[in-house]
């Protein structure tokens, strides 16, 4: 590729400058006593001499074979400073400066750990391995204790810049920039003039002609702050091609070509390449002027310094046509379509651009319009390319940064949606499952309880059924037994006696018998009637005690006799409950029947009933009774109480 | 001409037993059924001028058989002799229209006279559930009497249970003593109590414990 090569040769100038300030440095560094030989190896001026290699290997295999490692470092890099300063590749230098370093680097001084890393990398630099020198001057700034104040990091930094500018512009930027940071701390004002150069190159790239051409301004701002004649003539140097390129009549940059000029002509040892630029720039500013002599003179010039390594001979070829153009008004077509294809070939756009234009240019004079036409057309065509070759590393940079962007906020919107999702999904089904289980739980919890206390309900209310039966058989027995048997025993005697039997004895008897049979089963109940045996009953109760019942029934026989005895039956056992438990003084008891339904209430005026009993917690027969009772017959008991009563409803629906 | 009747008992002792008393008394037994269905039909097919029955029996207890002769207006007098004193039997059989109501136990002293009032037209009830009956039916508290009380009536009543004058009602009321005395005469009415100047008070000491079963 051409660019990476022209690329190398600049950078080889900037190093002209960095070296410069590199030698204060070296001199500033406090190492232990060096011997004679090593601070004579480290005066840069003493590597031209043919004795230098002699010494420097001598000292090399003297500190290795006392394995004084960072003596042998101070040689490598008295050697490598001299290297950086001339821009001289030493392959051998590199890979003996290398091995020492992964060898032994753990035993080497700070200021090593950094230095022989650089010059590692900016040998590879030399060498156009790229690659290698961004590995070691990474390493290099790695290894720096405070990289912004470190000079050696600020040159790797200008070096990476300048790696990175043809394909990862911002990096080549941020480089740059830090770059620019270690020199303004270190008030190297030198470096701070090539970082602009560094930054211009970037700009131009960039296609911010603006920027650009303010970072050539500065440029020359700090050359001449500091008399730095390179700076200044690289400057005047760019503006010079930059503007001679663009192949128009602009004559702006003449004064800085001029400027150019004269720093040439006064330096003592003028660099080759600008001496070319120079007499370049100088035979365009004659053609220009139309002053053939002092052109074709410096046309010579330039074509005996022009060195062919140095890729001159493109600007070369373009000088000789225009040379050509100007003083015969007429292009050599060959020459042309040689340099066209060659540059089509190298993608040389730039190139090729200002050989279109000069085409265009050349048919308008002869006014073949239609040409200059096609000419012009195929100029912005390769313009457009140019731009696009200059834009292509940005743009696709840019694009990739975009989509890297791009795809990771999709990624994390992706994610964020799918968390949400899954968050909202997992939350609505937690919340689900949680209401589910609850209710399951609760359900189960309820029924198990409902369930639980229906068992012990009906085994509390087997086991009183049993128990009360007994009882009833006990009490039958017993009213058998006492009053029944033993007034019959008596009647016997009295018969057996011949003694007269009155017939209030024998009506005793027929009455205990009476009321025993009739607390089996009221009389004749079917025959008579709910209304009735109901009355009966709270008649015979009140005989019995002392409270004092009424009642209020509304009942015609719409029930089946069963039922009728179940109600009956639940009466009795609230009425028993009254007398027992209520304390009561008056009851009552009422049934309201309509067409669909069935109340029957009893009411007391007592103290009421526990609310353990209410509440169904604390089970006791009679409400037990009473509730399998009104079950049988599909009924609904409600009990309520309070310290002025209890009342126990039981609601039918026939 | 002597007179005709059935007899109908499910004990066939008693019922043999009924019989020859009755024919000792010169009546001409037409049949003996243990049976009450048995005993309608033949009471329908030969309308004596009595019939004796059992309250409880197989087929169609007695009262059913007084039902079906008073629906089918059999002239035949109808009695029930039964060993229960019980009230509820003796108002239900009395609601059916019975002619006579005998108790077992003291049916050898009363048969004759319940037969001689039943021919002179009539009805003979054993005295002592006469008593029972008429004892039961003056309890004096009348729900349906009690619920027809307006509130403010119920009000006035409680008062007078307490023993309070009607001047003190009245204070206690906010209203005239003669409003009070209003009320007393229409809450009188309303129980039926009769014109005695101390029946209210009485009444109302003798059933406030009813009150509050009735005050919704």
């Amino acid at each position: 590729m051409n660019a990476p090569k022209s690329f190398f040769f600049v950078k080889s100038l900037l190093f002209v400058l960095i070296s410069t300030s590199l030698l204060q440095c070296t001199q500033v560094e406090h190492a232990p006593r060096l011997s004679e030989d090593l601070i004579w190896l480290q005066n840069r001026n003493n590597f031209k001499d043919s004795t230098y290699e002699k010494v420097f290997q001598e000292q090399i295999k003297l500190a290795k074979s006392q394995k004084k490692w960072n003596d042998a470092a101070t040689a490598y890099f008295a050697k490598g400073d001299a290297l950086d300063y001339i821009l001289q590749y030493d392959s051998l230098f590199l890979v003996e400066c290398q091995k020492l370093y992964t060898e032994h680097h753990t035993f080497l001084r700070d200021s090593f750990r950094v230095q022989l890393p650089y010059f590692v990398g900016s040998q590879y630099d030399f060498g156009g391995q790229l690659k290698e020198s961004d590995t070691w001057l990474k390493k290099a700034i790695a290894n720096s204790k405070n990289p912004s104040f470190d000079r050696y990091a600020g040159n790797c930094y200008i070096i990476l810049s300048g790696h990175k500018r043809y394909n990862q512009l911002d990096s080549a930027q941020i480089y740059a920039y830090k770059a620019l940071e270690v020199s303004e701390n270190l008030k190297d004002t030198v470096n701070i003039g090539t970082i602009q150069y560094d930054f211009y190159r970037i700009n131009s790239a960039l296609g911010d002609d603006k920027a650009a051409i303010n970072s050539l301004e500065k440029m020359i701002h700090y050359a001449k702050m500091t008399n730095d004649t390179i700076n200044l003539a690289l400057a005047y140097l760019s503006f010079g091609i930059r503007e001679n390129k663009n192949w128009t009549e602009n004559k702006r940059h003449y004064p800085y070509t001029d400027t150019l000029h004269h720093i040439i002509t006064k330096w003592s040892h003028p660099n080759e390449y600008f001496q070319f630029l120079n007499a370049y720039l100088q035979a365009n500013k004659y053609i220009a002027q139309k002053n053939m002599t002092k052109a074709k003179e410096y046309l010579d010039l330039s074509e005996s310094i022009a060195s062919t390594s140095r890729n001159e001979d493109k600007y070369l070829e373009d000088l000789q046509i225009r040379y050509d153009y100007a003083t015969k008004k007429k292009i050599s077509h060959k020459r042309y379509e040689q340099w066209l294809n060659r540059s089509v070939k190298q993608k040389d756009y730039s190139s090729v651009v200002s050989i279109f234009n000069f085409l265009a240019e050349e048919s308008k004079t002869n006014q073949n319009h239609r040409s200059a036409f096609d000419y012009l057309e195929k100029k912005y065509i390769y313009r457009d390319s140019l731009w696009n070759d200059e834009m292509k590393g940005k743009l696709i940079e840019f694009e990739k940064k975009y989509e890297t962007v791009k795809k990771g906020k999709e990624i994390l919107e992706q994610r964020e949606a799918l968390f949400m999702q899954k968050t909202t999904i997992g939350l609505l089904l937690a919340t689900i499952a949680l209401i589910l289980l609850t209710t399951i739980v609760l359900y189960n919890f309820r029924r198990r309880n409902a369930a639980e206390r229906e068992r012990l309900l009906q085994e509390t209310f087997s086991k009183d059924l049993l128990q009360n039966m007994e009882e009833e058989r006990s009490r039958i027995a017993g009213d058998l037994h006492d009053s029944v048997n033993h007034n019959l025993l008596t009647l016997k005697q009295k018969i057996e006696s011949n003694n007269a039997i009155s017939t209030n004895e024998v009506e005793d008897v027929i009455q205990q018998v009476r009321t025993i049979s009739y607390n089996l089963y009221p009389a004749m109940f079917e025959e008579v009637g709910l209304k009735k045996s109901i009355e009966e009953l709270c008649r015979k109760v009140m005989e019995a005690s002392n409270i004092q019942i009424v009642t209020q029934i509304d009942y015609s026989r719409t029930l089946r006799p069963n039922q009728e005895l179940q109600i009956y039956r639940i009466v009795e056992e609230a009425l028993n409950n009254i007398i027992k438990h209520s304390e009561a003084t008056h009851a009552m008891v009422r049934i309201k029947s309509d067409t669909s339904q069935l109340d029957i209430s009893i009411k007391d005026n007592g103290i009421g009933i526990n609310a353990d009993i209410l509440s169904g917690d604390k089970i006791t027969f009679g409400i037990a009774n009473i509730k399998q009772r009104a079950k049988a017959i599909k009924g609904m008991i409600k009990v309520s109480s309070s310290e002025k009563g209890t009342q126990l409803q039981l609601t039918l629906n026939p | 001409m002597s007179s005709t009747i059935i007899v109908a008992d499910d004990h066939p002792i008693t019922a043999r037993g009924m019989e020859s008393i009755l024919l000792t008394m010169g009546f001409d037994v037409l049949g003996n059924y243990q049976n009450g269905l048995h005993a309608l039909n033949h009471i329908l097919n030969n309308i004596p001028d009595f019939v004796l029955l059992d309250a409880h029996m197989p087929g169609l207890c007695g009262l059913d058989v007084v039902q079906e002769l008073k629906k089918k207006n059999i002239k035949t007098k109808t009695i029930i002799y039964t060993m229960y004193t019980d009230l509820a039997l003796f108002e239900q059989a009395k609601e059916l229209g019975v002619d006579g109501y005998l108790l077992k136990e003291f049916a050898l002293d009363d048969l004759k006279e319940c037969l001689d009032v039943l021919r002179s037209g009539n009805t003979w009830y054993h005295p002592l559930l006469e008593e029972k009956l008429n004892a039961s039916k003056g309890q004096s508290f009348k729900p349906d009497l009690y619920c027809s009380l307006t509130s403010k009536e119920r009000s006035i009543l409680s008062c007078i249970a307490e023993n309070m004058a009607s001047r003190d009602i009245a204070k206690q009321l906010y209203v005239s003593e003669k409003t009070i005395e209003t009320h007393r005469r229409n809450i009188k009415k309303k129980l039926q109590l009769s014109n005695n100047k101390n029946a209210l008070l009485v009444w109302a000491v003798k059933n406030k414990g009813f009150f509050s079963l009735f005050d919704e």
